[in-house]
């Protein structure tokens, strides 16, 4: 116990890297909703919108790319919610 | 002039000769065209065409999908939408229409590049 206590004290707190806007860095003016691959990247398996502190899209880009999932969704190219099959 | 995107998802089960449209979405292409509208491309083939939607709607699993790029005065698409409407559940599964921001018409190559939209 004592032991791992006196690692942890050592240990410095690491910052996690900060991530870049993927569509920042491509220059993308607009979002394609026809574009599975950019939906499907950032979305989570379960088909939600990921949260920017994990993909590290700018606030900018994020609107932009909710925007576009919801037509993705509306349009049946996306789903609403993807099952687990088990 | 503006650049609008349309997409329509007609029932693969409707019988319709090669070549022809649902006779709703004919009927839209028509409206767009005596408003004095445009159709400056029409896709209805790989990946559009037959596709599997991404969840059953009216207790169907797949689509006959078709997307438009229109060009058009203002406001000139409502009878267009509103036919499209009217086929909802029968004819047509979905339909939506979007504004291409006049960037992403330029990237498209649809508008030139120091021209705005609005003139």
């Amino acid at each position: 116990m004592g032991k791992t206590r006196a690692r942890s004290s050592k240990k410095k707190k690491r910052l996690p890297k900060k991530k870049k806007c993927f569509f920042c860095t491509e220059s993308m003016v607009a979002i394609d909703y026809k574009d599975e691959g950019i939906i499907r990247k950032f979305t989570t398996e379960r088909g939600k919108i990921s949260p920017r502190r994990n993909t590290g899209i700018c606030p900018k880009h994020q609107r932009m790319f909710a925007q576009a999932v919801k037509r993705a969704r509306h349009l049946a190219l996306a789903p609403f919610v993807r099952e687990y099959f088990r | 002039m503006r650049f609008y995107e349309l997409m329509v998802i007609v029932d693969a089960d409707l019988e319709i000769p090669e070549g022809q449209d649902a006779p709703s979405l004919a009927k839209a292409i028509e409206s767009i065209e005596s408003e004095g509208g445009s159709i400056v491309s029409k896709l209805d083939s790989s990946p559009w065409g037959l596709r599997r939607l991404a969840y059953e709607i009216n207790h169907k699993s797949e689509g006959f999908y078709v997307v438009l790029e229109i060009a058009t005065e203002a406001n000139s698409l409502d009878t267009a939408d509103h036919t499209l409407r009217l086929a909802d559940r029968s004819e047509i599964i979905r339909h939506k229409i979007m504004r291409l921001p006049d960037d992403e018409a330029i990237r498209r190559g649809l508008l030139a590049e120091n021209a705005s939209a609005d003139k």
